[in-house]
């Protein structure tokens, strides 16, 4: 039971330098007294801990949660456990070395933690909806050329198409439609005959697919009309 | 431009109708002065809980999101006007005395507050203006989205926009239509979804996610500037929170805009603060308000049917234990009984749809 536990914890993956600093977070809360945050977090914190750290609450609750089990550890607010307590360290101190403090212990935390703005794959949006232009423009060229379009396309395509515009139809998304239908058009090597009997058979009408993936003469070969291409994806009709 | 002015407009009538919310639920219990954000963050539980009981009716009933728009409308309509009328009667047209919300600001330092708002400024910044491409958004934004090109809800796949055969998705999504509150204000503002999502609501959920850990800090701390030092550590803890994917601070400052990560970063600090004001004061408006917000909770996440119950009760049966009064926990149980109303409609609907399915 404990090992399927830390199976759960484990999807985490969770650096252990915060929680390090989590459990010394309670140590100062409940070393330095009188202070509210004993009365109103300590014991009532203690007993959520107890409960989502069992065992069998733990298999429990995935079952409850849909497998995300870690979700439950959002209840213990290490953010601002850690905060209280460094505001109630920085208590202790005079006003002179306030600031000292307060370097130290950004540093520690600093140290404990990770960087949410570093190598964390922010970037500049090309527009206001912070949808890839080139996705955009795909959606233009489907709503342009076919009045009731039903979609396959390669990854990351189907994400971005019915954030955009979700008059056109997919065939397959992240998580639903034809999954088997999805599994050929990622497929590194395609056989485009068995692809077009398959996406007939699905009633499919446009196929999206990266441009360096293909032949175009091979593709038209099969029942496949070019319609238009962007910068990495060309979009076709099949027939 | 047009969007900047939108947003502004939003931010006017959230907080209007919070307001007003807040005003009418406070004079119904007589309560006298409690802060004017206090009032707007009753009344944006209030708000939201409303929307949740009648969107999850009208997914079951299948009404389509014109009448849920209309609904809503009128639901905050006659919210506006009671609190309206209540107010003119009886404060008359006068401007309300209320406390300012942060007394003596000159007895803070003033690089303190001025590195605070920095900080909240620029995670608001990070998160409304960058872009940081998450795959679960191919199911946020395309919900709203679907919903108002086919003007029903959750009828149609997000993901392929076909009707749904599995009615798994519908029901594990009824209780909580987080993204349906958004094409209802999309609808009203008339701004994309995409928009809404990605853009606007990190302006209000960040610094709102900040001033409910302000009203913490209040319960903790008598001096205002420990109150800013706790909100300084709690920028400083959120920038370095990235120690996992699914932190609550990477939930927070990197996909505010989902219910699940306003329910982590905002909501439950909401609930801690609403319970320990249980502790403080035990009177009727807390433990309504207590209610209330346990319902509106459940309309950002399904956990939320869960992790209520967890808390609630924590705090309830230590709280019992303390004073050998069994009422806390009783209280403690109906502040439960929407989480468990909702959790049961949910697996009944499931199992007898006979599209159960774990992961």
């Amino acid at each position: 039971m404990y090992t399927e536990l830390i199976k759960q914890l484990n999807q985490l993956k969770a650096y252990s330098g915060y929680w390090i600093l989590y459990i010394a977070s309670w140590v100062i809360i409940m070393k330095i007294k009188s202070n509210a945050g004993k009365e109103y977090l300590g014991k009532q914190m203690l007993l959520v801990g107890i409960i989502i750290f069992n065992p069998i609450v733990a298999i429990i609750l995935n079952i409850c949660m849909e497998s995300s089990y870690w979700r439950s550890v959002w209840l213990l607010q290490e953010c601002f456990i850690i905060s209280f307590a460094a505001v109630l360290l920085l208590k202790q101190y005079e006003k002179k070395k306030k600031l000292i403090v307060t370097l130290v212990l950004f540093l520690i935390i600093g140290c404990a933690g990770r960087n949410m703005y570093i190598n964390n794959h922010f970037s500049k949006p090309e527009n206001v909806y912070k949808i890839p232009e080139e996705m955009i423009e795909i959606c233009e060229i489907i709503k342009n050329n076919c009045s009731e379009a039903y979609v396959a396309s390669v990854y990351p395509v189907y994400i971005w198409i019915r954030q955009y515009d979700a008059t056109i139809g997919l065939r397959f998304g992240k998580n639903g439609g034809e999954l088997e239908l999805r599994d050929l058009v990622q497929a590194s090597e395609r056989d485009y005959e068995y692809l077009h009997i398959k996406l007939t058979e699905e009633e499919c009408n446009i196929l999206i697919i990266k441009l360096a993936d293909i032949v175009p003469s091979e593709l038209e070969m099969y029942g496949f009309e070019f319609i238009d291409c962007t910068v990495q994806y060309a979009v076709y009709r099949v027939l | 431009m047009w969007l900047i002015l939108k947003t502004i407009v939003f931010f006017i009538f959230i907080t209007g109708i919070s307001f007003f919310a807040g005003y009418l639920y406070k004079r119904i219990f007589h309560i006298k002065s409690t802060g004017y954000i206090n009032d707007v963050l009753i009344g944006l539980s209030i708000i939201l809980a409303i929307f949740e009981l009648e969107c999850a009716a009208g997914i079951y009933l299948k009404i389509s999101l014109h009448t849920l728009l209309l609904l809503y409308g009128i639901s905050l309509g006659i919210l506006c006007l009671v609190s309206i009328i209540i107010k003119i009667k009886t404060d008359g047209f006068v401007r309300l005395k209320y406390e300012k919300p942060i007394k003596d600001i000159h007895s803070s330092p003033f690089f303190l507050i001025f590195l605070v708002l920095f900080f909240i400024c620029l995670q608001t910044f990070m998160s409304a203006y960058c872009m940081r491409q998450n795959t679960d958004d191919s199911s946020y934004v395309a919900i709203a989205n679907t919903a108002i090109e086919t003007n029903t809800l959750l009828e149609y796949s997000q993901y392929t926009g076909k009707i749904r055969t599995n009615m798994w998705e519908i029901f594990k999504r009824a209780f909580s239509p987080f993204q349906l509150f958004v094409a209802v204000i999309s609808k009203y503002f008339n701004i994309h979804p995409a928009i809404l999502f990605h853009v606007i609501l990190p302006i209000i959920v960040i610094p709102t996610g900040y001033i409910v850990y302000w009203q913490l800090g209040k319960i903790f701390f008598k001096q205002n500037v420990d109150r800013w030092y706790l909100l300084l550590f709690l920028c400083w803890t959120n920038i370095f929170g990235a120690y996992s994917t699914y932190s609550v601070s990477v939930h927070f400052l990197t996909r505010g805009w989902q219910g699940k990560a306003i329910y982590a970063a905002v909501f439950i600090p909401w609930l801690i603060y609403r319970l320990i004001c249980i502790n403080k004061e035990n009177n009727k408006y807390n433990w309504v308000i207590l209610f209330l917000s346990s319902i509106a909770g459940i309309l950002f996440t399904n956990v939320a049917i869960i992790e209520n119950i967890l808390l609630i009760m924590a705090y309830m049966l230590i709280e019992t234990w303390k004073t050998k009064r069994w009422y806390y926990f009783i209280n403690g149980c109906i502040c439960c009984i929407p989480s468990l109303i909702f959790g049961g409609l949910m697996l009944v609907s499931i199992f007898m749809s006979g599209t159960y399915k774990i992961g």
